[in-house]
């Protein structure tokens, strides 16, 4: 990592668009206070029928997806030796180890006996057999692991600093650079195993998810298209922080970058149809309700995402790439809400959306997450920038 | 069928069967596959223990699913890893000819055979309910007990009396423990209960005891590994007994579409076993799978008993409440405007930020290339 030439970006923190989220978050904040004084039901719409909403899906599964850049990245720049998306990887792994610190946050606030959460940490409270169980315990691992993979960042900052703690970090420094190799393997290890297990979570609420989206190849399916939203993440990223991408040689790699999104989106969507059409559950894509209407959205989307990038020539104009990368991890994040909630039917009869408090507190969360990004990449030296 | 044919022609176990019966024999046991080779040690030693089985009241239902059973197939149990001494279904020999052999190997194999009953023993009018070669059944077992390793009772009728011994039991049966004790012999007695019981439940219990030992017993002497757990609590429909779906009736909506069975009388709420997990005839199936309550024939006082659609007792779960919570109320919470409001306004921010910046990309681009 030392090899990447990444600098703060500098500038003020608190731009217009900061504080409007600071209102949104504050909201957040307060219903978060509500929800541990009065409970969840007072500020939720959740109930034993549909114990995972909106906190659970969208700050949990696919906030998880969404920031899968730091293994997207990490896998082409580390397992295939791409060194020259290595710029990349920095953002990535920051978004990544935000994402999943707020998704783990979110456990704490949509756990109803959260105190309860800490016996996970017991050996001898283990359960072996269940998913849930492999997937907190690979997501805790993974925050541990990209705290280690960014840390030369933090380290870089302090660049300045004498005496004995400079000591500390050089050899903090050193020896993170000599084990890069280790943590990254589990940076890309953990991912593999709690996206795939997510998908293992909807294969065991069986018939509670419509056949439109329940299928053997679930797990699969969720670790393909978690990468794809990964690469999303990735270029989405870079083209709206950075302003070298004017550059035809950065937009070359962008370019690539999208091409790798392409194939994995377009594996993940002949996966995606040839179940549909093999399990026979396309009649009820044809049935007009809310989840056929939802299965097209995500069809269109992920195509509309695919089209958008579709070859090289369409690929180097940074509109294409930047509007398709938006439409696939928004293909991906509506397959995610059609799983877990809009094809999820545990009992006849049972609706579910969620409550204005309920909305705040994932709003709230989302805006606390982006604050904190803009916050780290304005003072840490995540930012490659290019030397001219 | 391929066993079928072995047994008559009496070839030799190939590896890969060989294999393939150590390894199920040890995941029926829940045993790890580390123990797959001493298992195979075990199948392949030379001298085979030897085996009396014993018919006393009884069908010979228990003799038949076991030779029935497939994937281990039971009849390279009888001919590859044990020696069966006596059995009157499937010895060819008759009359004096098999009784001379059941004399014999009691003496050849004194303290060492393994005894298996099958079928209850009468105790009234002397025991002339049952008698073979003119001795009742009560001599016969006191006689090859006493001489026996240890004995396993197959069948609910040897392990608790079963079928002969529903009221008003005309001929006084009893279990082989019972009966044992009565007769003051004292020998390790395992039961494999059931109406059949299991086939892979019985082999395992063969080769546990000569791998191991008796294996760990309850109360009522059945090994653990099989009848350690309450059927209720490994159904396939106990979510459905959970949320309160019950069948009412045979053929009514909840029967169709597969809910719990307890109100149609299903005895799993009382019955230990584990015939959900391990299923009959090869292909996982067992009563309640195919829509019939579970009638307890495992259990004594429960199985041939209790009156067949009586609702069972609760042995560890409480009895469910007569009416169960609706999802009307929690889950269908009014959607309210402002949410809708508030989604719909996040959803077209985020759509409206996207279109903005990449018309901007695609003006910036245009002109880069007036530029050019």
């Amino acid at each position: 990592m030392a090899h990447v030439n990444a600098k703060p970006l500098g500038g003020k923190i608190l731009t217009p668009s900061v504080i409007l989220m600071l209102f949104v978050a504050g909201a957040g904040i307060y219903f978060l206070f509500v929800r541990y004084i009065y409970g969840i039901g007072a500020v939720s719409n959740l109930s034993n029928y549909m114990p995972w909403g909106i906190w659970k899906v969208i700050n949990v599964i696919v906030g998880a997806a969404l920031v899968c850049g730091g293994y997207a990245c990490a896998f082409t720049v580390y397992l295939f030796n791409q060194g020259h998306y290595h710029r990349y990887v920095r953002p990535a792994l920051l978004i990544s180890l935000l994402g999943y610190s707020f998704a783990g946050f979110s456990l704490f606030y949509d756990v109803g006996r959260y105190w309860g959460l800490f016996n996970f940490l017991i050996p001898k409270y283990w359960q072996g057999n269940s998913v849930l169980f492999e997937v907190g315990l690979c997501v805790m691992t993974y925050i541990g692991v990209l705290s280690l993979e960014i840390a030369p960042a933090i380290i870089e900052k302090f660049s300045h600093v004498e005496g004995r703690l400079r000591v500390v970090l050089d050899k903090l420094y050193a020896f993170l650079d000599r084990f890069l190799f280790l943590i990254i393997s589990l940076g890309i290890l953990l991912p593999t195993m709690h996206q795939s297990g997510l998908g293992g979570l909807a294969v065991v609420m069986g018939q509670k998810i419509s056949p439109l989206w329940q299928s053997p190849l679930i797990s699969l399916h969720h670790l393909i298209s978690c990468m794809a939203m990964g690469y999303g993440c990735v270029i989405v990223t870079e083209m709206l922080v950075s302003h070298d991408y004017k550059e035809t040689q950065h937009m070359e790699i962008l370019s690539q970058l999208a091409k790798v999104m392409f194939m994995i989106m377009f594996v993940f969507l002949v996966l995606r149809m040839s179940e549909v059409l093999r399990s026979g559950a396309m009649a009820l894509a044809f049935k007009g309700n809310l989840d056929s209407i939802s299965f097209w959205t995500e069809m269109l989307l992920m195509v509309g995402g695919l089209w958008c990038v579709r070859n090289d020539q369409v690929r180097m104009k940074p509109n294409n790439i930047f509007l398709g990368s938006c439409l696939i991890m928004a293909a991906g994040s509506l397959y995610r809400l059609n799983v877990y909630i809009i094809g999820f039917h545990p009992v006849p009869g049972v609706t579910y959306f969620p409550s204005v408090p309920e909305l705040s507190i994932s709003l709230g969360m989302v805006c606390l997450q982006l604050i904190f990004f803009i916050m780290i990449i304005k003072t840490f030296p995540i930012i490659a920038k290019e030397r001219r | 069928m391929a066993g079928n044919r072995r047994m008559v022609l009496n070839k030799p176990m190939n590896r890969r069967d060989f294999m393939k019966l150590s390894a199920t024999t040890a995941a029926v046991l829940g045993l790890s596959t580390a123990v797959v080779p001493d298992l195979c040690q075990a199948f392949a030693k030379k001298e085979k223990p030897a085996v009396i089985w014993l018919h006393f009241q009884e069908c010979t239902g228990c003799t038949e699913s076991l030779l029935r059973s497939t994937e281990p197939d039971v009849a390279d149990l009888i001919l590859n890893i044990i020696s069966l001494e006596y059995h009157e279904t499937l010895f060819a020999a008759s009359g004096h000819q098999i009784e001379d052999n059941l004399v014999r190997a009691m003496e050849r194999y004194r303290n060492k055979y393994v005894l298996v009953v099958e079928g209850s023993i009468p105790t009234k009018a002397g025991g002339n309910y049952c008698t073979i070669s003119g001795q009742t059944a009560a001599s016969i077992l006191k006689k090859t007990a006493t001489n026996a390793a240890a004995i396993i009772a197959i069948g609910s009728c040897a392990a608790w009396g079963g079928i002969p011994s529903a009221g008003p039991n005309p001929t006084g049966a009893q279990g082989v423990l019972t009966t044992l004790n009565a007769m003051q012999i004292e020998k390790p007695v395992i039961n494999v209960p059931g109406c059949p019981p299991n086939p892979h439940n019985f082999l395992s219990t063969v080769v546990h005891y000569l791998m191991y030992g008796v294996p760990t017993l309850d109360s009522q002497n059945r090994p653990k590994f099989a009848y350690g757990t309450l059927i209720h609590d490994q159904c396939e429909r106990r979510a459905h007994f959970d949320s309160g779906r019950f069948a009412n009736a045979f053929g009514d909506e909840g029967h169709r579409k597969g809910y719990c069975l307890y109100k149609l009388g299903c005895k799993g709420p009382s019955t230990y076993g584990n015939c959900p997990e391990q299923g009959f005839n090869a292909e996982k199936r067992w009563p309640v799978s195919i829509g019939h309550p579970c009638f307890g024939c495992i259990e004594k006082g429960v199985g041939f008993t209790k009156p067949l659609f009586e609702v069972s007792d609760m042995v560890t779960t409480a009895t469910p409440p007569q009416v169960y919570p609706r999802p009307v109320e929690p889950g269908n919470k009014k959607i309210s405007p402002l949410a809708t409001g508030i989604a719909g306004a996040v959803l077209g921010s985020v759509v409206t930020a996207v279109a903005t910046k990449t018309i901007s990309l695609k003006n910036s681009e245009d002109d880069t290339h007036e530029d050019d």
